[in-house]
């Protein structure tokens, strides 16, 4: 610890288990955008400086104290880095800043320690910056962010860890009930030096109105997709399927603008039996099993667990479902051609919407390829077509 | 060498990487008032292996099970002054040890295999077959497991392999408030890395019946003692305190005769205002009611089906409280002057009865001999007059080699 914890700029709260992870994991979670052009180098510097200013912590930087995390002024500033290879974290090459900005020919990534940003938090800092970013490139600059003014920390910065979950019934989590009647694919795994992702594109409007007709959310309706990929590559598998399912507690406690980690995986369990139902019937289960998890009595239950429980982590999940959220640039969509999000997790897709287009990045090591297939077939099969993909490829460890 | 399979244990521990690695194992130990007899204790040691067949086996993992071998060698009682680690060549890859030395016995053991009431039971067994040889008595009705040649299935039952059946999820016990909790830091090994222990004893009936005036059972006893401790200790704290209670769910899963792993750990969350106020039967009937609870048998399945179901540590969470019971075997516990139990922990209260007395150990690290201190003066206000048992010392590691 170089710093003196007296002098820490903001108290962020007990640190959740992220934290030891993001201090040994060779890539941290990461938004990659691409742009329909070359980035204008000066433009992005600028929309990174007002970002700070909106968001100051982001070129604060981060570090650990009696559990809790704590953010310091550091030397210099953040800048946004010309780089195809992304630097580590929170490492020397950015100054120690746990938020990181590169950019190379017409992509840029953000990226940053799980433990000060989860998916929904890092969307909505790619969203400011690009948005800024677009308005600058077409000489607008009506809703740049300064003019909102300077924020407190406590307005976009409060984990899960910080909040008391006050006022409500307790509820009985949801679990499994035996862990060997529980399906895992044990060749999907991440090698040490980095992980292999692979993109789905298809149109937004499209998966929407699938969504409609069976009344289910975009991510319940990836569960649904997974579970059928899932028993479409493995035909034999009659065991249950287990979603960490990406739960977001920013409504429930009213603290919609925080950028930290304010969500976490819950378990949901799909018997074979659930899954080769019609799809009516397998959407219904599914958005009925999901409601449950999402009233206020439940979400408080669950956070008041996090907070028992430094490291709380499913066991076995055959596919983490993680709702990234929308990539909002308002009318600037069409400048947008892909995004992907990847973290160091294994068996994980992540699902992000803009207003034309829906993106769904999948993670399952040198198995990448073949679910991204299974995926494809079954999204074909419930009417979604001209699907695109982009070939599972690796993304090496920071340097 | 020749090795059969025996048995299949079920899904394995992962307590099996530290069992590997570890020199401070789970380990009994008794005083006696006589010089061990080799012979006797050898034969009690075989006699004992009848009835638990398994602690002759050797484990080993495959495919994410813990499968029992029988295997050539013996591991017969060792003389050592320090004792034998399990697993090794000398006691021919068994996991489980017996050292002997003057007048002391000590079982170690892989905890992988047996949880506190697993060794406790063997070493029961163990020992009351050397009594009853060395005093020539035995009890009618022995008070512990003598029934030879048992199926390891009716012995070897952890906690995951009980059939839960239906039953009504119960919503778990969880901290009120993460922030403002505090830890002893000071609860760590030392500076060599050696790990301290030391005990006291006070009479059961004062301290039950200090436990009585304000409504206390001894478990939500311990955590008085040890939250009232740790607010007198750090005078400039006021946020919450989080105890583990571990327990042993055989009784309410009706699973007696198991010795494998079937503690839960319950938990005591403690706030200040509790603790410190005039009212100490107020704390003592809070803390009795959340024990209550989660001692509850759909409590108790849930939580085997969160520990199924996630991996998890828990934060902040200030000591291990373990009320064990009672050490006996009938007439001739008067033989056993004293009893230790010890592991690797640094932050572990004990408390076991023996002969009319209870013994509480405290192993805290560095601060073990601060933590017996203050604990001495609150059973004092409680009216609880204790003496110190064994002076603070550091726990010896297990050795390869017999030292004699």
């Amino acid at each position: 610890m170089a710093f003196e914890a007296k002098n820490a700029v903001y108290n962020g709260g007990p640190f959740q288990s992220y934290w030891w992870a993001d201090e040994h994991e060779p890539i941290h979670l990461a938004i990659r955008v691409s742009l329909k052009d070359l980035i204008d180098e000066s433009l992005i510097k600028e929309a990174w400086e007002e970002l700070k200013r909106y968001y100051p912590l982001i070129d604060c930087i981060p570090d650990d104290y009696d559990e809790e995390i704590l953010f310091f002024k550091g030397e210099g500033e953040s800048v946004p880095i010309k780089t195809e290879r992304i630097p580590r974290i929170a490492g020397g090459a950015v100054k120690n800043r746990g938020f990181v900005l590169t950019f190379y020919e017409n992509t840029l990534t953000l990226s940053a320690y799980h433990s000060l940003a989860d998916e929904i938090g890092l969307m909505r800092l790619a969203s400011k910056l690009l948005t800024v970013y677009f308005a600058k490139k077409n000489g607008d600059d009506t809703d740049c962010l300064t003019k909102k003014g300077i924020r407190r920390p406590e307005e976009y910065f409060v984990q899960n860890t910080m909040l008391n979950p006050t006022d409500f019934s307790p509820q009985a989590p949801v679990l499994y009930h035996d862990i060997a009647d529980v399906f895992m694919d044990s060749g999907t795994g991440n090698d040490e030096n980095g992980i292999t992702t692979g993109l789905l594109v298809f149109s937004s409007g499209l998966f929407e109105n699938i969504c409609d007709k069976y009344n289910i959310s975009a991510d319940e309706m990836m569960i649904l997709v997974m579970a059928r990929a899932i028993y479409r590559l493995f035909p034999e598998e009659r065991r249950a399927l287990s979603f960490g399912v990406m739960t977001d507690f920013r409504d429930t406690f009213d603290v919609k603008e925080t950028i930290a980690p304010c969500s976490k995986r819950m378990p949901l369990v799909l018997d074979y039996e659930d899954v080769i139902q019609r799809e009516e019937l397998l959407a219904k289960q599914i958005s009925s099993k999901r409601s449950m998890q999402k009233i206020d009595d439940y979400i408080k239950s669950h956070v008041a667990l996090e907070n028992t429980y430094a490291v709380l982590n499913i066991r076995n999940a055959c596919t983490c479902i993680n709702y990234a959220g929308c990539l909002e640039v308002g009318e600037y969509t069409s400048e947008i051609c892909g995004v992907t999000v990847s973290d160091y997790s294994a068996n994980a897709l992540f699902l992000v919407q803009t207003g034309e287009k829906t993106y769904v990045s999948m993670q399952y090591g040198k198995e990448t390829d073949r679910y991204m297939t299974a995926v494809k077939d079954v999204l074909t099969g419930l009417g979604i077509h001209d699907i695109s993909s982009k070939k599972a490829y690796r993304i090496e460890g920071e340097v | 060498m020749s090795r059969t399979e025996a048995f299949d244990g079920g899904p394995f521990s992962p307590f099996w990487w530290h069992d590997k690695e570890t020199l401070y194992h789970n380990k009994f130990r008794v005083t006696l008032d006589h010089k061990v007899n080799p012979k006797i204790l050898r034969e009690a040691w075989d006699k004992t292996k009848k009835v638990y067949p398994l602690i002759d086996w050797v484990p080993d993992i495959k495919e994410g099970s813990m499968i029992f071998y029988h295997e050539d060698g013996k591991n017969d009682p060792i003389e050592s002054r320090v004792p034998i680690l399990p697993g090794g060549e000398l006691t021919a890859h068994r996991v489980f040890a017996l050292t002997y030395y003057e007048d002391t016995v000590t079982m170690s053991a892989y905890h992988c295999i047996v949880d506190g009431g697993g060794i406790n039971a063997i070493f029961s067994t163990m020992i009351y077959f050397y009594l009853e040889a060395y005093t020539g008595k035995g009890e009618e009705t022995p008070p512990v497991m003598t029934k030879e040649d048992r199926p390891p299935k009716d012995y070897f039952i952890p906690l995951s392999s009980v059939d839960r059946g239906d039953f009504e999820r119960q919503p778990l016990i969880t901290y009120p408030k993460r922030k403002g909790m505090f830890i002893d830091l000071d609860m760590c090994p030392d500076e060599d890395g050696e790990i301290s222990i030391a005990r006291i004893k006070v009479p059961v009936g004062a301290f039950i019946g200090a436990c009585k005036k304000i409504g206390a059972n001894p478990s939500a006893m311990l955590a008085i003692l040890m939250a009232k401790a740790a607010y007198a200790l750090h005078p400039d704290r006021f946020g919450d305190l989080a105890f583990v209670l571990t327990m042993s769910t055989r009784a309410a899963f009706g699973i007696e005769e198991s010795i494998a792993n079937c503690s839960a750990n319950l938990l005591i969350p403690v706030q200040y205002q509790d603790i410190t106020g005039d009212e100490m039967s107020k704390a003592a009937s809070k803390i009795r009611s959340v024990i209550d609870y989660q001692r509850r048998q759909d409590f108790l399945k849930t939580l085997t089906e969160f520990y199924e179901t996630y991996d998890w540590i828990l934060a902040k969470r200030y000591a291990f409280l373990t009320y064990i019971g009672k050490l006996d075997v009938g007439e001739n516990t008067k033989h056993i002057k004293a009893f230790e139990m010890t592991d690797d922990s640094t932050d572990s209260m004990y408390m076991m009865e023996l002969n009319g007395e209870f013994v509480i150990s405290f192993q805290f690290g560095k601060v073990t001999e601060k933590y017996m201190g203050i604990i001495r003066e609150i059973l004092l206000s409680f009216g609880v007059e204790s003496e110190v048992e064994t002076e603070t010392y550091h726990i010896v590691k297990d050795s390869a080699e017999a030292v004699c």
